[in-house]
């Protein structure tokens, strides 16, 4: 048998030693994969090992003059901002509609949440099936309206692809920028707009003066994780196109997979990785600025 | 100019509150307080004399000419609210301009009227402040201010005071009071709080369930309650009713003499339960024989004079005929018959 330890209270050490499992495990689950990220990127990994030789900076010279790379980038960057761009759109459009009072409000609201719910996989299937050039739905839709004279090929054209993927995102994601600002929407107190009204300040005044410096920090905050989570986004546009086709919708988490689970090129996936911590951090830096912004007017 | 006309108004919300068939008339600078418990419709009252709510029937003017289908904005009004409704991201001096800016006035006149009023209440020094800066109760004088600032006809207050603490509250409503007679705006003010209603109202409007109960100067409604719920809303201790026959008697607290009556008195048996000292009167609380249950009364006593009553004591609280109110059993309506005073008296008489 040890000895009884004798905790005082105020003991630091016992307080560093309660802390330590917790700590223990955000090392493992943070730190340990981000260091090794970064281990990865600077060496030459073999087929079916953890490690390999040091190799410097060789998998970023290497990634720096690969045409796929920068074709990746430019794909990330339109599938960041038009994904964002529509989602915040429609998003913050649909919550100013959904906060009027109209019948079987609840329902329209339960009903647009339901694509935030459904699982990737499900939603993938059904619009892969909708979108398909033959028995797609909607080009039978778009050809009996007479819109279209042949079949679009939504997912299999490299033109037509990545605004396919990105329509079926903001199809999947809108409704999260919805909750964000309906929630805020609600919290505006109804006295401020009466006072507005006796006022005399019309619509758009009223939008103006009440509704929009309202919204604005929460409008900020979601927008940037919505910027962070599609720098991200990895399933949907995986299982859709498979980063195809030649390419088109291969953005920057589809070419780490591919250059890691393919080409087996450890160490150039986790090069990209980085560049993608890189980019990331760039995007925040405008949102920060803006949040330092809008937090010094209230 | 700003006469008030109310004829019928009705409005009916799905379930509970409303306003029923209220009819009122507020005279060109008078201070009408409306007093209720909550849920009564008052703030539903102002809300429709506003314009913020449509009637469901009935008809408003403002100043004689119908107001009934006016936007807010046409109608000359200005509104106080419980919260102030102030704009948080702007500063005091652009939440009072705010009213004049959508005006258009220019750009010096609206300098210079803010001012005014900023000074008038008492936060001239604050105009650069947001509304997180700057205490309750300042947030309250601004929104007072922005209200002042376009010099409406109509000044509307919905529980202005609630949000501040006794101290404040206290404070408020002699400058309130100040500032109305100053200004001769015509005011029509929401209370819960029978102080307030009392102490601000040239009259007041007393509501329950959406309907006028009475209206009267605070010591017509204090004194001569129009029905049981006026008498027993009103007063800190409400009016102590008893059963009598097919009549509810009433007396209020403060009526219990001790010592000689002025005139006829009469007395009612009980048995004291306990006192309560609160420094300036002595609350003593007893049970009256009635017929079935005894009814609990209270008596209100000077606390400079000596307690005659201790707890357990079998006795009479004895009131002054002229202090008696009575009641109509059936409808809770007070009736007013020197022969029903006189027939009880008989009865009751202590000799």
């Amino acid at each position: 048998m040890a000895e009884p330890v004798t905790v005082y209270p105020g003991d630091r050490r016992f307080a560093y030693l309660a802390l330590a499992p917790s700590v223990a495990l955000v090392l493992m689950l943070i730190a340990v994969p981000t260091v090794a990220i970064f281990a990865l990127a600077v060496q030459d990994v073999p087929l079916g090992r953890y490690s390999g030789d040091f190799v410097g900076l060789a998998n970023f010279r290497r990634l720096f003059a690969d045409a796929d790379f920068y074709a990746a980038l430019g794909n990330t960057f339109i599938w960041i901002g038009g994904s964002v761009g529509l989602e915040m759109l429609f998003g913050t459009g649909l919550a100013l509609l959904l906060n009027q009072r109209f019948p079987l409000r609840w329902l329209a609201r339960t009903i647009l949440l339901a694509p935030y719910l459904l699982p990737t996989i499900v939603a993938v299937l059904v619009w892969r099936y909708m979108f398909d050039d033959i028995v797609g739905i909607v080009n039978h839709i778009a050809i009996s309206a007479g819109l279209v004279a042949r079949p679009i090929q939504w997912l299999t054209s490299p033109r037509v692809a990545l605004l396919s993927v990105i329509l079926i995102g903001v199809w999947k994601f809108t409704p999260f920028v919805v909750i964000a600002i309906l929630g805020i929407l609600q919290s505006i107190p109804g006295e401020q707009y009466d006072a507005a009204k006796l006022d005399g300040a019309g619509p758009v005044r009223r939008f103006v003066t009440i509704t929009l410096p309202h919204i604005l920090p929460v409008f900020v905050l979601t927008a940037l994780l919505r910027t962070i989570w599609t720098a991200h986004k990895f399933d949907l546009i995986y299982l859709l196109t498979g980063g195809g086709p030649i390419n088109a919708t291969t953005t920057l988490p589809v070419l780490v997979y591919v250059r890691g689970f393919h080409d087996f090129d450890a160490g150039g996936a986790s090069a990209i990785a980085l560049v993608i911590l890189l980019l990331i951090a760039l995007l925040l830096v405008p949102y920060l600025l803006i949040h330092r912004w809008s937090e010094a007017r209230q | 100019m700003a006469r008030v006309d109310i004829e019928g108004i009705e409005k009916r919300f799905n379930g509970e509150g409303g306003v029923h068939g209220v009819t009122l008339s507020v005279q060109d600078g008078e201070f009408l307080a409306i007093l209720g418990p909550s849920g009564c419709g008052k703030s539903t009252l102002l809300r429709l004399i506003a314009g913020l709510e449509r009637p469901t029937a009935g008809r408003i003017r403002l100043g004689g000419r119908d107001a009934t289908g006016l936007h807010p904005k046409d109608r000359d009004i200005a509104m106080v609210f419980q919260n102030y409704a102030l704009y948080p991201h702007l500063t005091l001096r652009e939440n009072i301009a705010f009213p004049l800016k959508v005006k258009r006035l220019p750009r010096r006149a609206i300098d210079t009227r803010v001012a005014e009023v900023a000074d008038m209440v008492g936060i001239g020094h604050l105009l650069g402040r947001k509304p997180r800066q700057v205490s309750g109760g300042e947030r309250q004088r601004a929104a007072l201010a922005r209200a002042l600032v376009r010099k409406p006809a109509l000044f509307l207050l919905d529980e202005p005071l609630s949000n501040l603490d006794a101290k404040l509250r206290q404070a408020a409503r002699e400058e309130l009071k100040a500032l109305q007679r100053r200004t001769g705006l015509t005011a029509l003010y929401v209370t819960h709080d029978q102080v307030e209603a009392m102490g601000l109202g040239d009259r007041i409007v007393v509501m329950q369930a959406g309907r006028i109960r009475q209206i009267g100067t605070p010591e017509e409604v204090y004194r001569f309650p129009g029905d049981t719920f006026v008498a027993t809303f009103i007063g800190t201790p409400p009016m102590n009713i008893v059963d009598h026959g097919d009549l509810l008697v009433g007396f209020r607290p403060e009526t219990v003499i001790v010592g000689d009556a002025a005139g006829p008195a009469v007395a009612f048996p009980v048995v004291i339960r306990h006192v309560e000292y609160l420094g300036n009167v002595n609350l003593v609380y007893a049970d009256a024989r009635a017929p079935g249950q005894p009814v609990r009364v209270v008596a209100a006593l000077p606390s400079q004079s000596a307690m005659p009553f201790s707890p357990g004591q079998e006795t009479n609280f004895r009131v002054d005929a002229a202090d008696l109110r009575f009641f109509d059993k059936a409808t809770g309506l007070a009736v007013r018959d020197a022969g029903v005073t006189a027939r009880f008296v008989q009865e009751r008489s202590d000799g």
